[in-house]
């Protein structure tokens, strides 16, 4: 399937992506609009400050993802595209925050009012199929790409590391 | 490509930009997007260095700077950051042709005699400068220093603002905005707005308005005027506009960017025996100065010099492959020339010691030997004709008349020296209202659509449009600066038209020329009695892009005039300032701005305020 | 190649997904003395509370098993195992034969040891249909007791209250609830926010016996130190033991669970294990424990669905402490060593808590209450057991670490 890479190298940090994430997740659809709405759209990406430097970070879409595994509730699961996501299944997400407590990346966000996690669930594709935060990416560190087996390889091993 | 331009010689000249592998500013506005959504709603700062800071607009991130300055503070600050740039480049410019007056008083110049004698004198006793008995030159000198000291007096109050009727100094100075000097206004915007000092969003949009108000009643007053001393003040005169302008057999100039003061004395130097000659020689028929942008609008207003377009077509124009020189002075003149014309024989020319233009070859000019430079730089064009390659030549054949010349006097002249018949055929209706129409053009929109829908539009309802800037361009290019044009307004406007013999819209001049409007605007107040915010007028700027633009709305509105902006300003990442400006501003200054980028509905917006403004005069 | 698994919970069902996934051709069933499909366990108190039904709380689509082709054994249990003929029996009679078996059978309630504990009226909270049975019981209740203060206590005292019980009391033999996540501080900030809903607390004692009514239900708790606290309905929180039974009959080892070794083999051949019935050894004490947490249990399910379709795999020792919930309107998590720890920063501030615990320079454990985003960042670094030092150690503790610092870090991860 086809991944969000980041090339660390080229993040500027200027967080257009996290903008224009929150964007495709609003009722407008525009940023224009969704500065105006009541209801604040919410990313669902974050640039992070490193000591290897900034760096963009949102949901891997793991193969054997944590989150998953964690979900009491059954709600999050992987669609037949490969996307890892709590909305559209067979439950409805209750904010138990397991997938919080489990998610190595940090990438699932907490509403607490609302008790809903709120994550990465590709609902922002445009007509070619890119991701809002790809596309909004000036410098190209944010690349869409099928994902060769070496790479996948090495996030996998990355989460094998974390089974201790 | 037809959403690029609704102009015929701009989508022909895009496909054979493309073909010769030309970027162009849509190409580069493509590669920009998406554009970053922080500067797009005004919420970045770089004002300091402990930043840069960025606020998160949807309350998901910093809401405050390094610093603490929240969304409101850091709009408001690049918004009078804006205005106050925009209010430099004009006022600048006004300095520059003030400086060019003293210089000719002085005789130090046999280049720039006095042009205009009786506005000499006009502006003279304005200032309180004896005329009788006193030779031109002493005048002048008097009346240039008067106007440089309006830079940086300290009387309290610049002297233009005293043309602006009663009621609205009184809101002025109300508010503490009066102008009190063109460069202290300046000065003190960029110094409020240094970190750390005033923080207040209100506080700060009100010196936005003074600054903005020291461009509208000064800067821009000051160059209008002086340059119609200097080179004449407009008369309706006719010539024709948009690419086919250019000539395929003659020695193509094109004289670009915002003064008169070289553009002018071009247009006389291309007259010059010997280098018609020399063009002859070197198989031309002869040297045809045509202007871009509003170095072209002002010499369209006062000798009827051909325009070849308005800003989006800079860079076209040298695609042509027809231009030999393209000479540029201040203002709006893309960087991107000199790489455009490294693809044909194109010479581009730069001139000001202000602007300078990496690829460019540069000629300084400066007023004491002007006709001098001027030849010189003629022959650099003419000899350049020989390295004009057939095959590269493309010129469209769209071109269109215009009348213009429409200055304040001219107008009155038109009228048959007073404003009552135009206030008359404003009481009976005929004439609406009138709407000024200025501004730039904005890639991001469909070059000159949002300018003719709107303007259009408002004829249709009976309301008479006066332009300027390249909007002013955009009508010639359309035809609507022809007198015919009144065929497309509505019966009261038409009728007026045809019976004064004038286009129903007026094309006033370059973008500092909207003090012309505001002159007309004020003298209208005072001939009624009332404020100018009680006047059925409004202004426009359909596809605005510079800083100016920004200082330019801001005046009109602080002088009590409702603007409408197509293109979105960048403070929406403020509600608080948004609202300010496109609401509260109403109870202060008696005008607000209303954001609409859909120029059908924004044209909608102008006949409504209109119709509100009239219903309340009893109209 | 038939496989069979017993128990349709976290665990099977994870494990039955798994060997679908990976041979596609095996037939597989799986037995369940519960009946209906799968549904989510956590998530009965719901069902307690009445805000769900139990179709509410289903945990798969109502195709799962045709989808997967999975023949689904409900309401049966298994009585007896032959392992020498691999062929087990249910309590119907009828005999079932495997080539691979898996126990995932899972724990029950430990009952309560004192008189009166079989009165109606008194329960337990791990199966559905004894939530409903509960929340039924609850509707003509004016009080009830819960014994235990547990995260199924707290959560059972609050469907409590949800379903309308005016006097809900909580008897905590610790001094503080959650004494296996939380520590005083956060437990306090947990009270607060179940008092709001007039939720009482008593601590340090346990009930001695449930005292029966006239009707000849429960009526009344007493507890150690003499007091009686009226109760129509008692729920009964003292966790849950590994369902061991079979393995045990059939000869299998057995010890705090049913042993199995790193591929979740038990000692019986074809046999493996997994979920709750299981004994895990815990990754940061090195200590063998029960497991009995949905998120292991889904993992073992994984693993062993690799082992019994053919592809070995090894389970590393998990961290067994892990957890997460949310009342009113305080989320809280828990990961790991939350009072051990040579080191520890704490940050309070009204209602938002964080402690996170080091040991010899490695993250050991954290309590995360009112604020939860990130939180399993920190358990990755649990995880990881890696030195943390530097920057690195002063966003731990500052709680600003992200997922960026540890997958892009510098630092080798340090076994």
């Amino acid at each position: 399937m086809q991944e969000v890479l980041v090339d660390k190298e080229r993040c500027l940090g200027c967080r257009s992506c996290e903008l224009a994430c929150a964007v495709a997740h609003s009722a407008s659809k525009t940023l224009l609009g969704a500065v105006g709405e009541a209801k604040k759209p919410l990313k669902r990406i974050f640039v992070h400050q490193t000591e290897a430097g900034k760096i963009p970070l949102n949901c891997r879409h793991c193969a054997e993802a944590p989150c998953i595994d964690a979900c009491i509730a059954g709600a999050m699961h992987r669609t037949a595209e490969g996307v890892v996501t709590n909305t559209g299944g067979p439950a409805e997400c209750t904010g138990c925050w397991m997938c919080v407590m489990v998610c190595p990346y940090g990438v699932i966000r907490s509403e607490i009012a609302q008790r809903l996690a709120v994550k990465c669930d590709r609902e922002c594709l445009d007509e070619a199929g890119e991701p809002a935060c790809v596309r909004a990416c000036q410098t190209r560190a944010l690349k869409y790409v099928e994902v060769d087996d070496f790479s996948r390889e090495k996030r996998e091993r990355f989460l094998i590391s974390l089974k201790s | 490509m037809v959403e690029k331009s609704i102009d015929q010689a701009t989508l022909k000249m895009l496909k054979k930009a493309q073909r010769d592998g030309i970027e162009t500013v849509w190409d580069r506005l493509a590669a920009q997007e998406p554009q970053c959504g922080f500067g797009q709603l005004g919420i970045c700062c770089r004002n300091c260095n402990m930043g840069p800071c960025r606020i998160d607009p949807f309350g998901d991130g910093p809401s405050q700077g390094v610093c603490g300055a929240g969304a409101d503070t850091i709009v408001a600050r690049n918004l009078v950051r804006a205005i106050a740039a925009g209010a430099a480049a004009h006022s600048d410019h006004g300095r520059g042709i003030a400086s060019t007056l003293l210089a000719s008083a002085g005789g130090d110049t046999a280049d720039y005699p006095v042009r205009d004698e009786a506005k000499l004198q006009a502006l003279a006793a304005e200032y309180g400068i004896a005329v009788e008995g006193r030779a031109t030159a002493e005048i002048a000198r008097d009346l240039a220093n008067a106007v440089l000291e309006e830079f940086g007096t300290r009387k309290g109050a610049l002297q233009f603002i005293n043309r602006a009727p009663e009621q609205r100094r009184a809101v002025w100075d109300k508010l503490g905005i009066t102008p009190r000097g063109i460069d202290r206004e300046v000065v003190e915007s960029m110094h409020r707005t240094h970190m750390g000092v005033d923080n207040d969003p209100v506080s700060l949009i009100l010196q936005g308005m003074r600054t903005a108000l020291s461009d509208g009643w000064g800067g821009s007053i000051v160059a209008t005027e002086l340059s119609d001393v200097l080179f004449g003040t407009p008369r309706p005169v006719k010539g024709s506009s948009n690419l086919g302008v250019l000539k395929e057999d003659q020695v193509n100039i094109i004289l670009h960017g915002h003064e008169p003061t070289l553009s002018d004395i071009i247009v006389h130097a291309a007259r010059d025996p010997e280098l018609l000659q020399e063009a002859r020689a070197r198989g031309a028929a002869g040297i045809n100065v045509c202007g871009m942008c509003c170095t072209g609008n002002e010499i369209l207003m006062r000798h009827g010099v051909p325009v070849a377009g308005n800003f989006l077509q800079q860079e076209l124009a040298i695609v042509t492959g027809a231009v030999e020189a393209m000479i540029v002075d201040i203002q709006c003149v893309m960087p991107a020339l000199p790489q455009v014309a490294g693809c044909y024989h194109t010479k581009i020319i730069s001139t000001s010691p202000k602007a300078k233009f990496p690829g460019a070859e540069h000629i300084a000019f400066d007023e004491h030997n002007a006709m001098e430079t001027a030849k010189k730089i003629v022959r650099i064009a003419v000899e350049n004709y020989s390295n004009r390659r057939a095959e590269k030549v493309n010129i469209p054949a769209d071109q269109m008349e215009y009348m213009a010349g429409f200055s304040v006097e001219a107008i009155l002249e038109a009228l048959g020296g007073s404003l009552n018949p135009l206030i008359d055929a404003v009481k009976s209706g005929a004439v609406k209202g009138i709407v000024g129409v200025v501004g730039c053009n904005n890639p991001k929109y469909i070059q000159d659509n949002s300018h003719l829908v709107f303007v259009r539009e408002l004829i249709k309802n009976d309301i008479l449009v006066v332009g300027t800037g390249c909007a002013a361009i955009a009508c010639a290019k359309a035809g609507l600066l022809l007198p015919a044009a009144a065929e497309q307004a509505g019966d009261g406007l038409r009728g007026v038209c045809t019976g004064l013999g004038i286009p129903p819209v007026l094309h006033m001049g370059s973008c500092v020329d909207i003090s012309r409007i505001m002159t007309v605007a004020a003298a209208m107040a005072n001939a009624l009695g009332v404020d100018i915010a009680d006047l059925p007028l409004a202004g426009a700027a359909p596809e605005w892009m510079s800083e100016k633009a920004v200082s330019i709305g801001t005046y009109v509105v602080s002088s009590g005039i409702f603007t409408i902006l197509g293109t979105v300003p960048p403070v929406l990442g403020s509600q608080n300032v948004a609202e300010l400006l496109t609401g509260g501003a109403e109870k202060v200054v008696g005008a607000v701005f209303a954001v609409e980028e859909n120029p059908a509905a924004a044209a909608k917006l102008a006949i409504d305020h209109i119709a509100a403004k009239r219903k309340a005069l009893g109209l | 190649m038939h496989i069979v698994i017993i128990g349709n919970s976290a665990a099977g069902l994870a494990a039955a997904r798994t060997v679908r996934k990976v041979a596609a051709g095996a037939q597989i069933t799986v037995i369940s003395d519960e009946p209906g499909p799968a549904y989510a366990r956590c998530l009965i108190p719901e069902v307690l509370a009445g805000s769900r039904d139990l179709p509410g709380i289903g945990y798969v689509g109502a195709d799962f098993y045709r989808q997967y082709g999975i023949e689904l054994l409900a309401g049966q249990t298994v009585t007896s195992l032959d392992v020498e003929k691999r062929e087990l029996t249910t309590a119907n009679g009828r005999s079932i034969g495997y080539d691979r078996l898996l126990l995932a059978t899972g724990a029950s309630p430990v009952a309560p040891d004192w008189p009166g504990a079989d009165l109606p009226g008194v329960f337990t909270l791990r199966k559905a249909d004894q939530a409903a049975a509960a929340g039924r019981w609850a509707r003509d209740c004016a009080s009830a007791v819960v014994a235990g203060g547990g995260l199924v206590s707290l959560k059972a005292a609050y469907a409590l209250k949800e379903r309308g019980l005016p006097e809900v009391t909580v008897v905590v033999k610790s001094p503080h609830v959650l004494i296996k996540q939380l520590d005083a501080q956060s437990a306090a900030l947990v009270e607060k926010e179940l008092a709001k809903t007039g939720i009482k607390f008593v601590y340090g004692v346990e009930p001695v016996a449930a005292v029966k009514g006239p009707q000849g239900a429960v009526q009344a708790v007493e507890l150690a130190d003499g007091r009686r606290l009226p109760a129509g309905l008692v729920m009964v929180g003292k966790g849950v033991r590994p369902n061991v039974e079979l393995a045990r009959r059939a000869g299998g080892r057995v010890d705090k669970g049913i042993v199995v070794d790193d591929n979740l083999a038990t000692s019986l051949p074809g046999v493996y294990a997994a979920g709750d019935c299981i004994e895990v050894t815990d990754m940061l004490t090195g200590d063998k424990t029960t497991s009995g947490l949905w998120t292991l249990a889904v993992e073992q399910g994984r693993c062993a669905g690799y082992n019994l379709a053919g592809l070995p795999g090894s389970y590393p020792p998990p961290l067994t402490r892990l957890n997460a919930a949310q009342f009113g309107a305080l989320p809280f998590i828990s990961a790991g060593d939350v009072r051990g720890g040579d080191e520890t920063a704490v940050y309070q501030d009204g209602g938002v808590y964080r402690k996170v615990c080091f040991r010899d320079g490695r993250l050991v454990g954290f309590i995360m209450v009112g604020k939860v985003d990130r939180a399993g960042v920190y358990t990755a670094l649990i995880k990881q057991a890696r030195h943390i030092a530097g920057r690195l150690k002063d966003k731990v503790a500052g709680g600003t670490v992200t997922g960026a610092d540890i997958v892009y870090s510098r630092t080798v991860p340090v076994r």
